[in-house]
């Protein structure tokens, strides 16, 4: 299986832009839906199936990636940020600390038990558990996070 | 072709057809025009007017978002401030409604034809200003959550107070392009409906004068020769025969006017024609008039002549009658001669055998007085009871007599008388057979009989002298006359045996071929020349001595064969002998 993704991953990465969705290594699930990741990143549901506490990451940089993971969940920049104004004032929760780079989004997913983030699929490594790759002009045919 | 020659019907389907295109045309360039005219009208009315009223709101209540989170830094107890969270929660999800609203507009009525780039980079400018005031606004509430009011009224009134400008600035200049386009779709509205109505007023005018143009062609057409040619009619019926119509046109129309001037011109030959032969009729009526006259006085004397011809027919029948009668006579007289004739023969064949008869009748006599002698003694002596004594007397007597030869002698004279007798009868039959001749009705008979019978009533005519040989065949009965075939039969026969100088050979021959009987009788006498052959059956022609024949035989017989629907054919030649054959065919 690893043998096969890996082929697969350097295949996709040789043609386009691709955001890979991490997670610590304790993280049970092997694969994540768009709308339980829309969920977790709006702050719907706030933990995983097996009960541990979520810890949703942001990216603070504006580009390629943030645009394309925004896209794939369907919300614009502006809406999640509503989205989670909303959540503030009704005191529903804290919006996800936006991280400065994708080496401190790697770091704080490693460390953090239960986190979840995206980053370009260049910067992953073996320290985190990839659980899903969003292709940058695969975003409109959508459903393609089973693998 | 030119268009007057065209058919009626052509005609009227040109211009109606050409009315219809036009109204139809009309009628899709109207529809067109209306669904612009509807798009156009879309445009501003569902399109544009409510981009612009969307971006108002939004600006609006971003207004209203502002000035609340600036209460909210200046609101002293938490009481006031869960107040204005909520208020500006129902803020932010107003403008959240309202960007939905234009963001399905804008997917709705995306005019390919339309730039939008414009707009399109003053929205991207909003929402990316839009984020950024949200982020500071998070930031704030952050701040302000974390008790540190002056830091958050900082960034309120510093760095978000700019962008709130700025998004303003953007969101004003989107409503201005949204209204300028209201004004503009409906300049585009207007425009359309000018020129709709205008098409569609000239075609309509245009149809409406195509439509009285055809009406006059129609008239002109139609109406006028057909007005035309009933006043012609109405002429002709008048008698008038010279009018004629006048043709405009080569179509059904003036094909019918040529047909109607010919019929004129033919009623008015006709009636011409109609007169002169009137004339003529009563010339011929006058001249069969006077025929007539001349008829009627020829007819009487005509009648006159009828009946005297009537009168004379009558005498003539009787004259008929009496020829009938007299050749009735001459048949019977025929008939009788030939028994005359027969007479001569049967008399001394009679004579023959009643010779045998009475030549024997006396020793006969003799011969039974002697036998009588006897058979007295013998009884005088068996009397008396001396026949021991008379025997010898008896014996003597027997020996004087010649007993023995008188016995033979008896039997003899006997048989000659038997014979004699048998005879006569025989040739009574045959005459009476022969004179079958009378019976009236047909009966069924044999031929072969038939001519038996008349060979014995030939008999003495032609023994010792002629040889008769008969071959007959096998006759089926035969429905006829029996004894006029006989007749027939006699005079062919004594016919042949005349012609017989001295010995000669008769030959008899009869078959059955072909449903007919055939009866041959060929003789080797001296035979005909053709030249008599060629009357023998004429009545009064006789080859004969006077005395000897009437002339008559033949030609009754052939009449007789006639009667029976058959033929007589003669074959001779002088010298070679003669043949008759007659045929009888055998009805069913």
């Amino acid at each position: 299986m690893p043998h096969y993704l890996i082929f697969f991953l350097i295949l996709c990465s040789s043609m386009q832009a691709q955001v890979a969705v991490i997670v610590h290594k304790s993280v049970k699930a092997e694969n994540i839906s768009k709308t339980q990741l829309l969920d977790f990143y709006t702050g719907e549901v706030k933990s995983w199936d097996t009960g541990e506490a979520v810890h949703v990451f942001d990216l603070k940089i504006k580009g390629k990636i943030k645009e394309t993971f925004y896209k794939y969940l369907g919300k614009s920049a502006s809406r999640m940020k509503s989205i989670w104004m909303k959540r503030l004032l009704s005191g529903e929760g804290d919006p996800p600390p936006a991280l400065e780079d994708e080496s401190e989004m790697l770091k704080r997913i490693k460390n953090t038990k239960g986190a979840i983030g995206f980053l370009d699929y260049k910067y992953v490594d073996t320290s985190v558990k990839v659980l899903t790759i969003i292709e940058f002009d695969k975003i409109n045919d959508s459903e393609q996070d089973e693998k | 072709m030119k268009f007057k020659d065209l058919r009626i019907g052509t005609k009227q389907i040109l211009g109606f057809g050409s009315i219809l295109i036009i109204m139809v045309a009309v009628n899709i360039f109207s529809i067109t025009g209306l669904n612009s005219l509807k798009s156009e009208i879309d445009d501003f009315d569902q399109n544009w007017l409510r981009r612009a009223i969307a971006f108002e709101e939004i600006n609006y209540n971003s207004s209203n978002l502002r000035r609340q989170q600036l209460q909210y830094a200046f609101a002293k107890n938490k009481k006031n401030k869960e107040d204005q969270k909520d208020l500006q929660l129902a803020y932010i999800e107003k403008i959240d409604q309202n960007i939905d609203r234009y963001k399905t507009l804008r997917e709705k009525y995306r005019n390919p034809h339309q730039d939008f780039s414009k707009e399109d980079s003053l929205y991207q400018s909003f929402d990316e200003k839009w984020e950024n005031y949200l982020s500071l606004s998070i930031q704030f509430l952050q701040l302000s959550q974390q008790n540190k009011d002056d830091e958050a009224l900082n960034l309120l009134n510093g760095e978000a107070s700019i962008v709130f400008e700025d998004f303003s600035n953007d969101l004003s200049a989107l409503v201005k392009i949204c209204e300028l386009n209201v004004v503009n779709s409906a300049e585009m509205a207007a425009r359309t409906y000018k020129g709709t109505h205008f098409v569609t007023m000239l075609f309509l005018i245009i149809a409406i004068i195509l439509s009285i143009f055809l009406t006059i062609m129609i008239v002109r057409l139609i109406l006028v020769p057909v007005y035309r040619m009933e006043n012609a009619a109405k002429k002709i019926a008048s008698g008038d025969l010279d009018t004629r119509v006048k043709i405009t046109s080569n179509d059904e129309l003036g094909n019918l006017s040529k047909s109607f001037n010919t019929m004129t011109t033919a009623l008015k030959e006709a009636r011409e024609k109609e007169n002169v032969q009137t004339q003529r009729l009563r010339m011929q009526w006058d001249v069969l008039y006077e025929t007539n006259k001349k008829l009627e006085e020829n007819s009487k004397s005509l009648e006159n002549q009828k009946i005297k011809i009537e009168r004379k027919n009558k005498q003539l029948e009787l004259a008929m009658n009496k020829l009938k009668e007299a050749q009735n006579q001459l048949v019977q007289s025929e008939k009788m001669a030939s028994i005359g004739q027969l007479t001569a023969g049967i008399a001394h064949e009679i004579n023959n055998p009643i010779n045998f008869v009475s030549s024997n009748i006396s020793p006969l006599k003799r011969d039974l007085d002697d036998i009588i002698k006897l058979l007295e003694l013998c009884t005088k002596a068996a009397k008396n009871g001396e026949l021991d004594k008379e025997c010898k007397n008896i014996e003597n007597f027997k020996v004087e007599i010649e007993y023995d030869l008188i016995l033979t002698e008896v039997k003899q004279l006997l048989n000659g008388i038997e014979e004699g007798a048998k005879r006569t009868m025989e040739i009574v039959r045959g005459l009476r057979n022969f004179s079958r001749l009378d019976e009236g009705e047909k009966k069924l008979a044999d031929i072969n009989e038939g001519i038996d019978s008349t060979l014995l009533m030939l008999r003495n005519q032609l023994k010792n002298r002629i040889e008769v040989i008969k071959n007959y065949g096998s006759l089926p009965q035969f429905l006829c006359y029996p004894g006029k075939l006989n007749q027939v039969f006699m005079n062919i026969i004594n016919n042949a045996s005349q012609s017989i100088e001295g010995d000669g050979l008769i030959e008899i021959s009869t078959w059955f071929k072909n449903k007919s009987i055939f009866i041959s009788i060929k003789d080797n006498g001296i035979g005909m020349p053709k030249k008599v052959i060629d009357h023998i059956f004429e009545p009064f022609y006789t080859t004969k001595d006077v005395g000897k024949g009437t002339g008559l035989g033949l030609s009754i017989s052939y009449g007789i064969v006639q009667e029976h629907k058959g033929d007589i054919q003669v074959k001779s030649s002088p010298g070679k002998g003669t043949e008759f054959i007659i045929t009888l065919p055998v009805e069913d």
